[in-house]
C-alpha cells in the first residue's frame, strides 16, 4: 500500500476521532450530590436503578423515566412490590421491565446484573457506596437535606426532564389555587395526627397532606406549629384537644392493609372514647384517609390530597 | 508417639509440641470445610458466573468488568472478612469465658457491642451529618471506651475481680442499651431504620480495607493470645492454685480481657455487633474435643470462621435479592445447634 495514502487514512481517522472526542465529553455532566461527592453522571441516562422506591422510584416514574431496576419490599407471602408503585404510578415488579434488586440492603450483584448506566441511592439504603459506584455512577440523594418537591426537581435535572416535571407543579399550583379560591383557609384551623403506640405523633409537616394545608394556607393548631420543621412531636393523651382542630386528619397504612378502623384502635389505645375529647371527631369533621396518598413523593398523591382536603372541607355547603 | 497424641518436634528438638491425633483431625475437618465454603461462597450469588468464569476472574484473565466486580470487590473481600471476622469475637468470647470463667461471657459482657452501637446510633440519629465513612471508627471508639470504663470501675487490688467485672458490665452495658433503645424510639423513623440495620450486624459492605485491618489485626492478636494459652491453662485450676505456681495472675487478666477488647472492637468497628459467635465458639470447641489451651483456641478460631461465614453466606444467597444480615443468621443457626450440643452432652452424661 502506498505510504500516502496510509498517512491520508491516519489523518482521516485522527479527523473523525477529534470530531467524535468533544460529543463523547458531553454524553456526562458533572454532579455533586449530597455527600459533596463529584460524580460524571450520563446527560441521558436509560438504565436507572433507584435504591429507595418510594422517595427515588415513584418521582422517576411519575417524571416518565422507567427505571431499570429498584429497590422494593416484600409481602408477607414473599412477593416483592414497589411500595404505593400500583396504587400511584400503575408499576410495578409484576407488570413492567422494572427488576427488584432488593430491599434492605440491596443486592449489590443485582443490581450489577440490571447493567445500570446511573444508580440514585439514599443515605438510608445499606447497599454501599463504593460498591455501587464500582457498578455505574452512584449518587446519593440525601432527604434530610430537601424537601419532597426539592428531590423531585433534583431528580428531574438529572434525568433531563425538568419540563416534565414543571407541568406537574403547574398542575398542583392551580389545584392549590382552587382551594384559596373556595376555601376561606387562614381562619380554618387543621391539623394531621397519627397514634402509635399510645402516643400521638405529629409532623411538621405531615406528608403531602400536611404540604396541601401549609400551601394551601390553613391555620395550625400552637402545639403542632411548635414542633420544629420537619421534626416529630410526641404526645400523650392529656395533649389530645390541644391538638384539636376545625378539620382533622389522620391515616392509615394500606400497604400493610389496614383500615381506617386501625387508627380508630390506634386512638382508642392512647385514649379510650377519644372522639369525645376531639370536637372535629365528635362533629364529624375527622376524615382517616390512606397514607399511601397522604405520604408518598408523588404529585399524583398531591393531587389528591388537594382534591381529598377540598371536598372534604368545601364539600357540604348545605351545612351551617 | 502415643496412640492419641502426635508429637511435633521442631528446632532440632528445643521446641517440642504433644499434640492430640484427634483435635488435629477435627481442624482439618474444619480447614477443609472453609476451604470448601470460600469456593463455594465464590461461585454462587445473584449474579450469575459460570465456574470457568470465576477462576479465569480470579487468574485475571477474564475481561468482563462485571464479573469482575462481582468476585474481586463484592464476593471476595465479604468472604475474608467473614472468616476473620468470626475468628476475632470467637477468640474474645474463649479468652473472656477463661478470665471470668463464666461460660455466658461473650464480647457483649463488658459493654464492647453496647458501646458500639451507643456510638453510631448517636451518630446516625443526633447527628446524622456526619460522615457515614467514620462510623467504624466511632464504633471503635465506643467500644474501647465503654470497655476501659467497666475495667476501671471493676479495678481493684484483688486478683479475683471477676465478679465485679460481670456486674459492672451488666450494669453498664443496661444503661447504655437503655440510651440506645429511647434514641431508636424518639429518633426519625428512616434514621432509626438505618441504625437498626447496623445493630443487625452485616457484613455485606466489607471491602479490601477492612480485610486489611481485620487480618493485621488477626495476625497481630491472636499469636499474642496463643502466647498466653500456658497461663491461660494454670487459670483453668483457679486463682490459688494458678498463683502457687507462679503465675501472674493480675497481669494475666488484663491481658485477656484486653485483648479480647481489642479483638472484639476491631471486628465490631467493621461489621457491627455480631452476637451469639464469641459465645457459642468456644462451647462447640470444648464439645468436639477435649484438649489444651491453645489447640482449643485454634478450633474455637476456626469454628467462629466458619460459623460466620455460613451465616454470610446464608442471609447473601438464600433468600436473593433479599440480604439478611450475617448477625441475625449467626442466631438462628448458632442458637439451636449450642442447644442440640448441650442436650445431646446432658444425654451422655446421663447414660
Amino acid at each position: 500500500m502506498n505510504i500516502s495514502i496510509l498517512k491520508a487514512t491516519f489523518a482521516a481517522c485522527a479527523i473523525v476521532a477529534t470530531m467524535f472526542a468533544p460529543a463523547q465529553a458531553a454524553d456526562t455532566i458533572s454532579f455533586t450530590d449530597d455527600l459533596g461527592r463529584k460524580v460524571e453522571i450520563p446527560t441521558k441516562p436509560t438504565a436507572i436503578v433507584s435504591m429507595h422506591d418510594s422517595v427515588l422510584t415513584i418521582p422517576l416514574i411519575e417524571l416518565g423515566v422507567i427505571p431499570a431496576g429498584s429497590h422494593g419490599r416484600e409481602t408477607k407471602q414473599g412477593v416483592p412490590f414497589i411500595r404505593s408503585g400500583k396504587g400511584l404510578t400503575g408499576y410495578d415488579f409484576d407488570n413492567s421491565s422494572i427488576k427488584f434488586v432488593g430491599n434492605y440492603p440491596a443486592d449489590v450483584e443485582k443490581v450489577a446484573a440490571v447493567k445500570p448506566d446511573l444508580i440514585i441511592t439514599t443515605p438510608w439504603q445499606k447497599a454501599p457506596i463504593d460498591q455501587l459506584q464500582a457498578i455505574a455512577p452512584t449518587i446519593v440523594i440525601d432527604y434530610n437535606k430537601h424537601s419532597d418537591q426539592e428531590i423531585f426537581e433534583l431528580l428531574a435535572k438529572i434525568t433531563g426532564t425538568t419540563e416534565r416535571f414543571n407541568v406537574l407543579l403547574g398542575r398542583y399550583e392551580q389545584q392549590i389555587k382552587r382551594i384559596k379560591r373556595i376555601i376561606d383557609t387562614e381562619n380554618i384551623t387543621v391539623n394531621v395526627i397519627q397514634p402509635n403506640k399510645g402516643q400521638i405523633l405529629v409532623w411538621n409537616t405531615y406528608g403531602n397532606i400536611g404540604k396541601v394545608l401549609r400551601d394551601a394556607g390553613f391555620t395550625f393548631p400552637q402545639i403542632t406549629n411548635d414542633i420544629p420543621m420537619d421534626d416529630i412531636g410526641r404526645f400523650s393523651a392529656e395533649k389530645l384537644q390541644d391538638l384539636d382542630a376545625d378539620y382533622v386528619f389522620a391515616t392509615y397504612r394500606t400497604d400493610q392493609l389496614q383500615s381506617p378502623k386501625d387508627t380508630v384502635e390506634g386512638f382508642e389505645q392512647v385514649v379510650p372514647g377519644f372522639c369525645e375529647y376531639l370536637t372535629a371527631c365528635k362533629e364529624g369533621r375527622m376524615l382517616v384517609i390512606p397514607r399511601e396518598e397522604a405520604s408518598s413523593n408523588s404529585f399524583l398523591a398531591l393531587s389528591i390530597s388537594a382534591y381529598t382536603v377540598l371536598t372534604h372541607i368545601s364539600g357540604h355547603p348545605y351545612n351551617k | 508417639m502415643s496412640n492419641t497424641h502426635f508429637t511435633l518436634r521442631l528446632l532440632n528438638e528445643s521446641i517440642a509440641l504433644k499434640l492430640p491425633k484427634f483435635a488435629l483431625i477435627i481442624i482439618l475437618i474444619i480447614c477443609i470445610m472453609i476451604v470448601f465454603m470460600i469456593v463455594w461462597s465464590l461461585n454462587i450469588g445473584s449474579f450469575n458466573l459460570s465456574f470457568q468464569s470465576v477462576y479465569d476472574t480470579l487468574k485475571g484473565t477474564e475481561t468482563d468488568k462485571a464479573a469482575n466486580n462481582v468476585v474481586w470487590l463484592f464476593r471476595f473481600p465479604r468472604t475474608l472478612a467473614a472468616i476473620l471476622v468470626g475468628i476475632m469475637m470467637a477468640l474474645s468470647g474463649a479468652a473472656l469465658q477463661n478470665v471470668t470463667r463464666n461460660g455466658l461471657a461473650d464480647p457483649s459482657l463488658i459493654g464492647i457491642s453496647q458501646g458500639a452501637a451507643l456510638a453510631v446510633v448517636a451518630s446516625i440519629i443526633v447527628f446524622p451529618e456526619i460522615d457515614i465513612n467514620l462510623r467504624p471508627w466511632l464504633a471503635l471508639a465506643g467500644s474501647l471506651i465503654v470497655a476501659a470504663t467497666i475495667q476501671w470501675l471493676s479495678f481493684d487490688d484483688k486478683a479475683s475481680n471477676s465478679l465485679k467485672l460481670i456486674l459492672f458490665g451488666i450494669g453498664v452495658s443496661a444503661f447504655l442499651s437503655s440510651i440506645t433503645t429511647a434514641m431508636l424510639t424518639y429518633g426519625d423513623i428512616y434514621n432509626a431504620s438505618s441504625a437498626l440495620a447496623w445493630l443487625a450486624g452485616s457484613i455485606n459492605a466489607t471491602n479490601w480495607f477492612d480485610v486489611k485491618l481485620l487480618s493485621i489485626a488477626v495476625l497481630i492478636l491472636v499469636p499474642l493470645l496463643l502466647i498466653l494459652s500456658r497461663l491461660m491453662a494454670t487459670l483453668r485450676l483457679g486463682e490459688i492454685s494458678a498463683i502457687s505456681l507462679g503465675v501472674p495472675i493480675k497481669f494475666v487478666k488484663y491481658a485477656l480481657i484486653s485483648l479480647a477488647v481489642a479483638l472484639a472492637a476491631i471486628a465490631t468497628s467493621v461489621v457491627g455487633p455480631l452476637g451469639f459467635v464469641g459465645l457459642v465458639a468456644p462451647h462447640l470447641a470444648r464439645l468436639l474435643t477435649r484438649s489444651n489451651v491453645a489447640i482449643h483456641l485454634i478450633l474455637t478460631a476456626l469454628i467462629g470462621g466458619l460459623l460466620v461465614l455460613v451465616a454470610d453466606f446464608a442471609g447473601r444467597a438464600l433468600f436473593a435479592p433479599l440480604q439478611i444480615p450475617a448477625g441475625i443468621v449467626t442466631e438462628i443457626i448458632g442458637v439451636p445447634f449450642l442447644i442440640f450440643l448441650l442436650l445431646s452432652q446432658r444425654r451422655k452424661l446421663n447414660k
